[in-house]
């Protein structure tokens, strides 16, 4: 038995994710929904100012799609096509995009405990500069050379982020041809 | 006998006549706890912090196809501010109701009309019921109203629905609070 039970232990502590340190305070609502979020997913959060960030859930993925940002908008930001080979490494680390596209060189550099105390402005997404939509352009082109049907759009919004907001993220998801995506809640009767 | 027997499988010692020997076997117990104790927190944490998803579909933006709808499947259903529902059955703005999102407020409003339009259309091929939802959201309406409706949509089996721009007569009457001017001489 207790051969057994420590089998169980050790298969439990190595399949247990940790939840990832949330940069961006998001309480996500509740539904009963059944469906579990597929790991290859590019999440677009909108927190509870409005802002909104994108996360790309495979690292890997991160520096494709930011090749294809560099190829495509290169021009209007020539210090983001600048970066050098370690400070793309380093994006690859981020797991949330939360700075305008220009301001990316200098937040690749900073350590894990400075990135939990910088205030992430969020991507602009108004028609104005809309680098959200360029994003999700880049995440399109970056997917199509491996498999475009993997590519999963999901949205989770804060409780209590105004509908506005979240309405203006799916009205760019929709100008950029993504018209069906995930809604990520957590289950109810969690107290998560 | 004056020192304490610290051996646990008894009777080994019987016939020690040379030196006593200690007993090899530790006691268990206390890890086999821990480590159950241990399995019960993984258990718990790893099918809590899940997150599940919704699926929602929009309908393309270069869709023109306008499609002819029954008035007496159509429920509409506005999201306001403070949690408030206001709904309306048809094109019958002036019928402004409220409700809430408990179990017993929205849900039964969905399932009522449901019942409603099964007994006026019956269901479809498919055996769904034929009910057309649409949710229209004020600018005061967080995001969990609208993830609320989806998954009271979801709850009662609703297959067509669509999340609508309120018209401005909506937002006259929610600003009366469910009162239609225009409409009260009819």
């Amino acid at each position: 038995m207790c051969d057994v039970s420590f089998l169980l232990l050790t298969f439990f502590i190595l399949t247990a994710k940790f939840r990832p340190t949330q940069l961006v305070p998001i309480e996500i609502p509740t539904s009963r929904a059944e469906k579990n979020a597929s790991d290859d997913l590019i999440t677009i959060s909108v927190d509870k100012d409005g802002n909104a960030y994108m996360g790309v859930s495979i690292p890997k993925r991160r520096g494709e799609i930011l090749e294809k940002v560099i190829a495509k908008y290169g021009e209007k930001y020539p210090n983001v096509a600048a970066m050098t080979p370690a400070q793309k490494a380093q994006f690859n680390n981020l797991e949330l995009i939360g700075v305008p596209i220009q301001n990316l060189p200098q937040i690749v550099g900073l350590k894990p405990e400075q990135l939990q105390e910088y205030k992430f402005p969020g991507i602009p997404k108004d028609s104005t500069e809309n680098q959200l939509g360029e994003w999700i352009m880049a995440a399109r082109y970056a997917y199509a050379e491996d498999d475009i049907n993997k590519l999963k759009f999901a949205i989770k919004g804060d409780k209590s982020s105004n509908i506005k907001a979240v309405q203006r993220v799916i009205e760019v998801m929709k100008e950029k041809d993504v018209y069906s995506f995930n809604i990520i809640t957590s289950l109810e009767g969690s107290n998560d | 006998m004056a020192d304490i027997d610290t051996s646990s499988g008894g009777g080994k010692g019987k016939g020690g006549k040379r030196s006593k020997k200690m007993s090899t076997r530790v006691d268990l117990t206390p890890m086999v706890d821990l480590a159950f104790l241990l399995i019960t927190f993984f258990m718990l944490t790893t099918s809590m912090s899940k997150p599940v998803a919704m699926d929602l579909a929009m309908p393309k933006k270069d869709d023109t196809k306008k499609q002819d709808v029954k008035e007496s499947k159509v429920l509409n259903i506005i999201c306001d501010k403070d949690d408030v529902i206001w709904y309306y059955e048809g094109l019958k703005v002036a019928g402004l109701k409220k409700t809430d999102y408990s179990s017993g407020g929205l849900r039964q409003v969905i399932l009522k009309k449901q019942k409603k339009v099964d007994a006026m259309h019956g269901k479809d091929d498919k055996g769904d019921t034929q009910i057309i939802v649409l949710v229209k959201l004020t600018d005061d309406a967080n995001y969990r109203n609208m993830v609320d409706v989806l998954d009271e949509i979801d709850i009662t089996d609703t297959k067509i629905y669509a999340i609508q721009d309120l018209s401005d007569i909506e937002k006259e009457a929610i600003a009366n609070g469910g009162v239609v001017k225009s409409f009260a001489a009819e």
